[in-house]
């Protein structure tokens, strides 16, 4: 007689990831683990029925067969470089560090795997790894504290101003690979730190990334980060940013969906300080049938901060996109500033985008402003441009591309934003 | 230049133009005058090649089938349009826009692209003519201008891409006494033997900068009246009634 015992789901993703989980002797990492493993025990992947999943379906992701794959072998990393851009580079494969392309420092600034900053940066470590990304609401998230692969420890020390900006390349190479890159990203009392981010994957693979980033900025500091995601029509990738602000601080976090085929970002910020400013921006571009989703919540818990949100997308073909701006301005928050913006072009019939802004505020004294554009393509401006002389394909391009110019020059640094608008210009060339 | 026979235009099934005939050689300068609603714009709209209409009707342009060509062909082979409302192009720079077009319409005439120097000589020389400043010139196409600087901003392209055919869509409307002087200058600038003007506007004002060899009434979608420019004063003293009235008992 034999027994049928059915697997579930969830249990057949996680036997995928088993070889990653908590080992060694930090007693932090086995606490974090420990508590991302019993969370997992009452979380399930998300329906649409789920209100944050409404317009975002998980299925292609959890029906897949997902493996972990270590890949030592040649990788040409400079086709992931961005042209002038000088810039302390890591670089992580399949999720897990390659030593052998990357540059570490120890100095001011530190940049780590975080393997090594675990216990090289124990208090660091301590203090941030696993405090702000919450395991017991987000499935994917516990899945991320359970079996991440490797990721980025990057920190700049007390009053410490890096002369360049580090640059942490992410790319998948092997068909059917699941990355679990885990970060963590630190800005000391008025220090500042830039990163940037690219997530890509190898011509023709399929792959899901699986990132958390933990962002903690000081009193007095500032963080920016640009990410660009630019991987192939299969690769899903799910990013989650999670920062904390102390007073006087900034944080900017940039996010340039530039290719793939499915995206999520949820993108949480606590402005947890006084007369802090947290900015997120962001583009994307679906094509074919691309899928790109925005999730962002900015927490006011305090008085006397301005947040600004603008996020710009330009829906091709049967592309979908989602924008779900949540802001919170709790009763202690006076005086906040909060503007949201999300505004849209959709190229074709097919296209679609759902967008929703979300306020809840709590306090009486604040400026919060938001608005949501949806439309076609401005005929009257291509028209223009036409009775100039220039033709129709090329009047197309220009116009997408100022569309979203000016998300792509809040990056900080003039080889990003040349980049990303050489990107865009050849994606709206092909389209 | 250009032979317009028998033109008919709708939108929506409403008849715009109805019949309209006109030819212009080079070097010449017409105006078109009418009331309002008299189908001045379309005609304009029309000629450079706006999709939203329904035509028919023939325009030789050059030797060319003008109705059959795109609009950026229609610019390509030397037709210019100065825009009654000039369109706003946030993120489009002025200057990156009309490198563009110019490249655009020399690779058309095969030649090619314009050399950097040679470029921004003509820049500086041509927002000269037309008083535009270099901060204006610099900024995104038409962002934050006000109206004057639109219709001056649209003259000095004009003045950059040069071209055989010019109309002008009631580019006098709201402009100030200065602003129009400044923009006839620049068309008077302009005036030679090889090209020519198409001068769409409700007012003789402009006239008195600009001056027109021919003036043609505009009247329910045809050209009821044709003349010098004296016909223009007449208009200007008496309003368009006289012009009705005639239509109405012919």
């Amino acid at each position: 007689m034999s027994t049928v015992v059915e697997i579930s789901k969830k249990d057949r993703f996680i036997e995928a990831l088993k070889g990653n989980e908590h080992t060694g002797s930090s007693e932090h990492a086995r606490k974090v683990f420990d508590r991302a493993i019993a969370a997992l025990e009452s979380l399930e992947f998300p329906t649409t029925r789920v209100e944050d999943w409404k317009y975002t379906r998980v299925g292609k992701i959890v029906n897949a067969d997902w493996s972990l794959q270590k890949d030592e072998g040649e990788i040409d990393a400079l086709l992931y470089n961005i042209p002038q851009l000088d810039c302390l580079r890591m670089v992580f494969v399949n999720g897990y560090f390659r030593e052998d392309l990357s540059e570490v420092s120890t100095e001011a600034l530190i940049a780590l795997p975080m393997s090594r900053a675990k216990d090289e940066f124990s208090a660091d470590f301590e203090m941030g790894y696993g405090s702000l990304a919450d395991d017991s609401t987000s499935i994917f998230t516990a899945i991320n504290t359970g079996y991440a692969c490797n990721g980025a420890f990057i920190k700049s020390t007390k009053g410490h101003r890096p002369s360049r900006p580090v640059h942490v390349v992410y790319i998948n190479t092997k068909e059917g690979v699941i990355a679990q890159p885990r970060n963590l990203f630190i800005v000391e009392e008025s220090a500042e730190l830039d990163i940037i981010q690219s997530f890509v994957s190898a011509d023709g693979i399929r792959s899901f990334t699986n990132v958390i980033t933990e962002c903690h900025v000081a009193q007095n500091a500032k963080m920016s980060i640009d990410k660009i995601q630019s991987g192939g029509e299969e690769s899903f990738v799910l990013s989650a940013e999670q920062g904390q602000q102390a007073r006087d601080s900034h944080f900017s976090l940039n996010t340039f969906s530039l290719k793939g085929g499915w995206i999520r970002n949820n993108s949480n910020v606590h402005v947890n300080g006084e007369n802090s400013l947290t900015d997120l921006y962001g583009t994307y571009m679906p094509m074919g049938k691309s899928h790109v989703d925005n999730h962002t919540t900015i927490d006011h818990a305090v008085a006397h901060c301005e947040s600004n949100e603008l996020y710009k997308g330009v829906i091709h073909d049967a592309g979908t996109g989602v924008f779900n701006g949540k802001v919170f301005v709790r009763q202690d928050a006076q005086k906040t500033n909060a503007f949201q913006q999300n505004a849209n072009i959709v190229m074709t019939e097919q296209g679609s985008m759902n967008s929703k802004p979300e306020l809840e505020i709590y306090a009486d004294d604040v400026k919060c402003s938001h608005g949501s554009t949806t439309g076609q393509f401005d005929d009257e401006a291509l028209f223009y441009l036409m009775a100039r002389g220039i033709g129709r394909e090329a009047a197309k391009k220009l116009l997408i591309n100022a569309f979203v110019a000016d998300v792509i020059n809040k990056s900080k640094h003039e080889a990003v934003r040349d980049y990303i608008a050489a990107v865009v210009e050849s994606l709206s060339l092909n389209s | 230049m250009i032979k317009i026979k028998n033109l008919h235009a709708s939108v929506e099934g409403n008849q715009i133009l109805n019949g309209l005939n006109l030819e212009v050689k080079a070097g010449e300068i017409h105006a078109i005058m009418g009331p309002n609603g008299s189908g001045k714009s379309t005609l304009a709209s029309v000629l450079a090649g706006r999709e939203d209409y329904e035509v028919e009707g023939e325009v030789d342009y050059l030797g060319k089938d003008l109705l059959e060509m795109e609009a950026d062909e229609r610019a390509k082979e030397g037709l210019f349009l100065a825009f009654q409302y000039p369109v706003e192009i946030p993120g489009v720079s002025n200057v990156n826009f009309l490198k563009t077009a110019m490249n655009e319409i020399r690779a058309h005439h095969e030649q090619g692209p314009i050399s950097a120097k040679e470029f921004l000589g003509k820049l500086k020389e041509k927002s000269d003519l037309v008083g535009l400043s270099g901060k204006l010139r610099d900024r995104s196409v038409n962002e934050g201008f006000s109206g004057g600087e639109k219709k001056r901003n649209d003259i000095f392209q004009m003045a950059m891409l040069e071209p055989k055919l010019a109309i002008m869509d009631e580019t006098d409307s709201g402009l100030d006494i200065d602003a129009l002087r400044v923009v006839s200058e620049g068309v008077n600038a302009m005036r030679s033997e090889d090209r020519a003007f198409l001068i769409i506007t409700h007012y003789q004002r402009l006239l008195e900068y600009i001056k027109p060899d021919f003036v043609h009434v505009l009247f329910e979608g045809r050209i009821v009246k044709s003349g010098g420019p004296e016909l223009a004063l007449k208009l200007e003293e008496q309003g368009y009634d006289w012009i009705k009235e005639e239509v109405e008992t012919a």
